[in-house]
């Protein structure tokens, strides 16, 4: 890892941030006076019945009520940006009734496809690499920037599958949508630990390629080895090393004003709130080192 | 087809267990039948199984008694085009059992899909069970024994808005 020395440019510490998927009043609570931002995925908020999907507005006033003082961002999982047919529009409808309601900083999504023909694949899917897919790509982004006027920024997801021939490496692929379209970047930590241990990913190589200007937030979590493999599913702490990654990411990324601690809703009984609340206070005792 | 719709339209089969040309894209070849793909596969399934217990809490409980229920989902989940949506995902399971040839399976599963309905339909649903409801819904809820299905008697529950308490039941001799 390439280090840069703190004093040889001043940057301000960055901002924290933690998941809310619409569970705990209390956990929200609890966690509101140790954090600056909340990431918001509109789909985890979001009831659905048979004609449509409204977020939910005892959950909106539940962010309501701690938003000010906190700033908002929201983080899609169900766009599916990389279907080769279209996107999930119910996606959209959601995103816009969350800017209908409050100013959100930014707005995200994984660069992935989750939808193929209509159908739910049940996961998310890393895209291949090629001209035919950033062309996809990047029309789709700059759609998007159109029709939200805040920041658009792109999250990686890990590779479970061998890559299909790729014409581009993963950070020069980063590099082309983000010079074509202008959007920026979410980095996650843990995702790169898992492309390391399941693809063998160079992360060092892979942040010497990567233009970090664009990274405006970064990801940490902790996550399970299951036969073998180093999952996304975000159930524990962050690790040591994924904490030691995160500072480098941050140190070397001009533009990075926010990390965010995630966390399923799923994995809160084993987390416990008392373990959210303890792991937000050591992540920001990280940062701000 | 491009080589993007082919390469998603051979995943999405891969990951569904249904016939795929792998002869199609490289890729596909070198994935199928693969240890990563049979992950990605898992791991759709462990989503889809911890979301529809979290929904359909009976049915679920119900299925894993009989050491059906991941069979189930899988059935479910590869023939259908199954919802990223919890609540369509779990009523469309549900729908999937009401059929189910254990009557037992199918009479629980259109309990629990009148349930969620009752608020939303002004439409009564009746069900017809083997054996007594409530006793077979406490054990499903404090997980202690099934009582025994009955060969004389019947009950007719019916769910509703329009009902008091929103639910009645009555026990029939079969004629």
């Amino acid at each position: 890892m390439v280090s840069v020395d703190p004093k040889s440019k001043v940057k301000p510490r960055p901002a924290l941030a933690t998941t809310y998927e619409g569970v705990g009043l209390d956990l929200l609570h609890r966690m509101s006076p140790l954090v600056d931002y909340l990431e918001i995925p509109p789909d985890s908020i979001a009831r659905t019945n048979s004609v449509s999907e409204d977020l939910r507005p005892e959950l909106l006033e539940a962010i309501a009520c701690v938003a000010p003082p906190l700033k908002l961002i929201a983080h899609g999982v169900g766009l599916s940006i990389g279907s080769f047919d279209n996107w999930n529009e119910n996606y959209l409808r959601l995103l816009d009734q969350l800017f209908e309601r409050f100013t959100l900083e930014w707005h995200s999504e994984h660069l992935a496809y989750t939808t193929v023909a209509g159908e739910n694949l049940g996961t998310m899917i890393a895209m291949p690499r090629t001209e035919e897919t950033l062309d996809l790509i990047c029309e789709r982004v700059q759609r998007i920037q159109t029709r939200y006027r805040v920041p658009f920024l792109l999250e990686h997801v890990i590779h479970l599958l061998p890559d299909p021939s790729c014409v581009y490496t993963n950070a020069a692929f980063l590099n082309a949508i983000t010079a074509r379209t202008g959007c920026g970047l979410i980095l996650d930590a843990y995702n790169l630990e898992c492309d390391r241990h399941n693809q063998g990913l160079d992360i060092t190589a892979f942040l010497n390629e990567l233009n970090l200007e664009p990274v405006r937030e970064l990801h940490v979590a902790g996550g399970t080895l299951h036969n073998g493999f180093q999952l996304d599913i975000h159930s524990r702490p962050t690790a040591e090393t994924t904490l030691a990654l995160a500072l480098d990411i941050i140190a070397r990324s001009p533009s990075l004003s926010v990390v965010t601690y995630e966390f399923l809703k799923e994995a809160i009984p084993a987390l416990g709130h008392d373990g959210i609340c303890n792991e937000l206070t050591r992540v920001r005792k990280a940062i701000s080192q | 087809m491009t080589p993007l719709e082919t390469q998603q339209r051979g995943l999405l089969a891969i990951i569904k267990n249904r016939p795929v040309n792998t002869k199609a894209d490289l890729w596909l070849e070198l994935i199928a039948g693969s240890r990563e793909a049979a992950m990605v596969s898992e791991i759709a399934l462990w989503w889809r199984r911890f979301q529809i217990e979290s929904q359909c809490r009976y049915t679920s409980r119900l299925l894993k008694r009989l050491e059906i229920y991941e069979l189930e989902v899988k059935k479910y989940f590869e023939s259908n085009s199954t919802s990223p949506y919890i609540e369509q995902l779990s009523t469309g399971f549900l729908r999937a059992l009401t059929t189910h040839a254990d009557p037992l399976v199918a009479s629980v599963a259109k309990f629990e899909l009148a349930c969620l309905a009752v608020n939303e339909s002004v439409k009564r649903s009746r069900i017809v069970w083997d054996r007594n409801p409530e006793t077979t819904i406490r054990a499903l809820d404090q997980l202690t024994e099934l009582p025994p299905a009955e060969a004389d008697h019947f009950y007719s529950m019916e769910l509703g808005m329009d009902i008091p308490g929103r639910v009645a039941c009555s026990r029939f001799a079969h004629p």
